[in-house]
């Protein structure tokens, strides 16, 4: 699927130097994994380099400033041009360094008419009460609509109210173009934190107590579903895995989204203590938020090596 | 140490690769442990292709991402013995039965002999036949399994502060003790921190912990 991106979502207040941020990397790799394609309309790509020049010329006066203190202090330096260190990050190199596929879109004339079209009209997607004139926005709109068209769907992240508001909402399901505000939606919507090494371990873990979660009144399906795992962090311990910390989000049986904090506690092969807090359905509190789940539940799990492994470690050094 | 690995001998090393602040090592099954010199004692992070006791780390789908307080450090992948940096700024290296390769540049056959550290890779140069880094523990085998810090309230102990900010903030909230004891800690209201505020609890505990070696007040 074509996954277009806006300006809003490739800003960065920093100047990036050497990657994109954490959040955007972790999506790219993902849609890499899964064959999404990322679009970049001309526009956006624009404006990413005109917010970058500003934080370059920044950044080189700032090198500019610190030869001048190191001069009145007569601090012996080598002297490098700002501009030949300090340079415009190249977008399209920085996302094909995560294996993701990379298409810069350039607007079409009938993009440009059409954009011009319903700006001096005010139509759709534009709000009469906004009373926006920002061609870029529904250029952008023009392009996601095209692709969407051509390919069956399309896939836009934007924070940008004129892509979101429900104005343009039926023209876009119309040709099943999709738009989210941000990456963790578009991580739901893709589900590419479903299926991941992580999601299926924690997945692994809690269909040893999915009956418990059921039974404690969770609205959850009697059959284990895909879960999608976020923010994790794995504890090892002694004989393996020793404790998961994560955020999860499951699909209810009222097809819901139910979204919580999760704290595993593993003993061994024992899964001693279940812990969701701020729990969620479609984002409103469940009950009180909170389930605690003592379960002792035995769950496979593979023999640790783990003496051999250090034994094998510790006979090296000593030779 | 005597071994051989990636082809290169290496006698009389303390180090055979010192990637960063992480001696790499090769057993005899050809497994990769990685021990992280930076400390007041040497912290083994993966022991023989698998995470370390104590580690906090992340599945991925060719291997494991190693973490601090939920920082990604570097990725290992058991399958080609290859260390990748993730925010290390270090070049990539791996090991393979014929060579060692280090960002671009490839070691094979060779002897080396007598250093302290057989290969050495920092984020500027490689070297072949280095001194330790004068700023790095030496490599011993009283191998940590890195600190453990335990919790003020319950006294549960987790390997690092992230996971203990997250246990804080998780285990009885909103009005717990946990929570009343983060409160009067940091001065503010659970709702000014209870969501998404993980890893600012986490470096308000690291700095008073690192100060005062204990959380009474």
């Amino acid at each position: 699927m074509d996954v277009i991106l806006n300006s809003d979502i490739l800003h960065d207040k920093r100047l990036i130097t050497d990657d994109v941020s954490k959040r955007l990397r972790t999506f790219l790799q993902a849609c890499a994994e899964r064959n999404h394609v990322i679009v970049i309309p001309l526009t956006a790509l624009l404006e990413f380099n005109r917010q970058q020049s500003e934080l370059v010329s920044k950044t080189a006066a700032e090198v500019d400033r610190a030869y001048e203190l190191l001069d009145r202090f007569k601090i012996p330096y080598s002297r490098v041009d700002p501009s030949e260190v300090v340079k415009l990050p190249d977008l399209v190199s920085l996302i094909q360094k995560h294996k993701a596929k990379i298409v810069i879109e350039e607007p079409t004339l009938q993009d440009f008419q059409e954009a011009h079209r319903r700006a001096c009209l005010h139509e759709s997607p534009i709000s009469m009460a906004k009373q926006s004139d920002e061609m870029r926005d529904l250029i952008i709109w023009l392009i996601a609509l095209r692709l969407a068209k051509q390919n069956g769907g399309a896939l836009l992240i934007s924070r940008d109210d004129v892509h979101n508001n429900l104005l343009g909402r039926g023209e876009a399901e119309k040709i099943g173009l999709v738009c989210v505000k941000s990456v963790e939606d578009a991580e739901w919507y893709l589900d590419v934190d479903i299926g991941t090494p992580a999601s299926r371990l924690v997945e692994h873990l809690l269909t040893t107590i999915w009956g418990e979660l059921v039974s404690k009144g969770l609205p959850l399906t009697d059959e284990v579903s895909p879960i999608g795992v976020s923010r994790a962090s794995f504890d090892q311990g002694a004989h393996g895995l020793s404790s998961v910390i994560c955020s999860i989000k499951v699909k209810t049986r009222d097809k819901k989204t139910l979204k919580a904090n999760t704290e595993i506690h593993i003993n061994g092969n024992v899964t001693d203590e279940v812990r969701l807090s701020d729990i969620k359905v479609d984002n409103e509190d469940w009950q009180d938020g909170f389930l605690l789940i003592r379960p002792s539940k035995v769950w496979s799990y593979e023999a640790d090596d783990y003496e051999e492994r250090l034994d094998a470690l510790l006979q090296i050094m000593e030779e | 140490m005597k071994l051989t690995m990636g082809s290169q001998t290496f006698t009389d090393v303390q180090v055979p690769i010192l990637w960063g602040t992480r001696a790499v090592i090769q057993d005899k099954g050809a497994r990769i442990s990685v021990i992280d010199l930076s400390g007041s004692t040497s912290k083994l992070e993966i022991l023989g292709d698998k995470p370390a006791k104590g580690v906090e780390f992340l599945p991925t789908n060719d291997g494991f991402n190693i973490l601090m307080d939920g920082e990604e450090l570097y990725s290992y992948n058991p399958d080609q013995k290859l260390l990748t940096s993730i925010s290390l700024g270090l070049p990539n290296c791996r090991i393979s039965e014929s060579q060692i390769q280090v960002g671009s540049n490839t070691f094979s056959y060779n002897t080396i002999a007598g250093f302290e550290v057989g290969i050495l890779v920092t984020k500027d140069h490689i070297s072949l036949g280095a001194a330790l880094p004068p700023d790095l523990t030496r490599l011993s085998k009283n191998i940590s399994a890195g600190d453990e810090v335990a919790c003020p309230v319950c006294q549960k102990t987790f390997n690092s502060f992230l996971n203990l900010a997250r246990h804080m903030v998780l285990k009885d909230r909103p009005g717990g003790e946990h929570i009343q004891w983060l409160e009067e800690f940091l001065g503010r209201p659970f709702v000014e921190f209870g969501w998404r505020s993980d890893k600012q609890i986490a470096v308000s505990l690291r700095r008073h912990w690192m100060r005062a070696r204990s959380w009474s007040k």
